[in-house]
């Protein structure tokens, strides 16, 4: 599953010419989320779950530079392209997966310092890849 | 008396119905927090009555219900949801479940239910 | 099917459902705001956010902005505890709320309406700042005066939906 998950992101950030690399993936008993910038997905129907994709400075960067060059946008703007990734790469997900009767929320984007999150208190899959220097973690936790 | 289990995901609802049953002649023997851990805690601590949420991880209520039935456990159940829709009801009351408590529930409800399911 | 006789069924429920259950957490009555449509795409929170994302007929998400001192009240009334800062039980009792919250609100409009609304489970942050940014939705916020403080009820449905 988790496979599938890096394979949708991958698909996603191609797209935009965007390559990662280097996933790695582990496994945590909680779903938690440690980022500035993260887009959470709900998963309804006949599994429920939440993914989280938490973005750091680094891949923000990357991402805002590579699809907006030497654009001065708002940051609103820049964030749209994160909600949208986070979007396509739930729903490429979706496909991949088989997943039958499952359908993914719209995503929403949460930016801030020094919060503390609970997902979820159950086992949660993860991975984490790169790009530039930055990195992206993806979570997925089904209920 | 009855003693009871508590199979629902959320360490919160345990708190409430602790609360709800503290001043009774009841006691509320463990927590289960999914379906497979409330089978194995039903065999191990034989309770008389079990409130079981729907929604859970690893085995819902809905599957919980089918194990008990296909094991012939028999205990008597409440059946605990916010979720508490036409159909979600109906699939319970296939199993035979006659009485159900939408989250969230006042302490004399409950105990209202349980006295009620007793006499059952 | 009349989608904004849906959508002002779903306002109105989430309303009351909202007023009720917080009634039954804590014995007091809560009088609703009036509800505002954003303008903007984002809201700030500070203290404890709780979303509940959902799909079907309307799809968006349900996001609960709590008081730290309201949550705290919540929690040590149905507990009976003395609760004195925010903790992880805390914040699952306020995921359980904004579950309950939801969840029977969505029942009365599925049982109407057949919108075949189904949740996602909820997630529950807290900080001093948080902002949820959403695009593609039309936001509409309801505040909640409690004797502890505010509770701001906040909904995002997918433009599309409405």
């Amino acid at each position: 599953m988790t496979q599938h998950l890096y394979e949708a992101l991958k698909e996603s950030l191609r797209m935009f010419g965007i390559e990662p690399f280097s996933p790695v993936e582990y496994q945590g008993s909680q779903h938690i989320v440690e980022s500035q910038i993260i887009a959470i997905v709900g998963l309804t129907g006949n599994k429920k779950g939440t993914i989280t994709v938490e973005f750091d400075e680094g891949a923000f960067d990357k991402i805002v530079k590579t699809l907006m060059p030497g654009m001065d946008v708002e940051f609103s703007v820049k964030l749209s392209a994160l909600s949208e990734i986070a979007n396509m790469m739930s729903g490429n997900f979706l496909s991949r997966s088989k997943l039958l009767a499952v359908d993914i929320t719209p995503p929403t984007m949460l930016v801030g310092k020094n919060i503390k999150a609970i997902i979820a208190n159950i086992d949660t899959n993860y991975v984490s890849c790169s790009i530039d220097s930055g990195t992206i973690v993806i979570g997925m936790s089904f209920q | 008396m009855a003693r009871i289990l508590v199979i629902d995901d959320s360490p919160f609802i345990f708190k409430m119905v602790n609360r709800a049953l503290a001043n009774t002649s009841h006691e509320v023997v463990g927590h289960a927090r999914n379906g497979e851990e409330g089978l194995r805690m039903i065999r191990e601590l034989n309770p008389d009555i079990i409130t079981l949420d729907i929604t859970m991880p690893v085995m819902d209520g809905i599957q919980t219900l089918k194990s008990l039935s296909e094991n012939g456990i028999d205990v008597k159940i409440i059946m605990m949801s916010a979720m508490g829709d036409d159909d979600l009801i109906n699939e319970a009351k296939k199993f035979g479940v006659k009485r159900f408590i939408s989250k969230p529930f006042k302490p004399d409800i409950l105990v209202e239910t349980i006295d009620n399911i007793l006499k059952d | 099917m009349n989608d904004q006789r849906m959508f002002k069924k779903v306002m109105t429920t989430f309303v009351q459902t909202f007023v009720d259950v917080y009634k039954q957490f804590t014995d007091e009555d809560l009088q609703p705001g009036g509800l505002e449509k954003l303008e903007e795409n984002s809201i700030s929170i500070a203290g404890i956010a709780v979303i509940v994302p959902f799909t079907g007929k309307l799809s968006g998400r349900v996001l609960l902005g709590i008081d730290k001192d309201v949550a705290l009240s919540i929690y040590n009334s149905i507990t009976g505890e003395s609760v004195e800062d925010i903790c992880d039980d805390v914040l699952f009792s306020m995921g359980e709320f904004g579950n309950m919250v939801t969840g029977n609100a969505v029942t009365v409009v599925n049982n109407e309406f057949k919108s075949g609304i189904r949740l996602a489970p909820p997630s529950v942050f807290s900080g001093d700042e948080m902002n949820f940014v959403n695009f593609k939705v039309n936001i509409y916020n309801i505040v909640f005066k409690t004797p502890h403080g505010v509770i701001r009820l906040n909904t995002a449905f997918k433009e599309e939906a409405e």
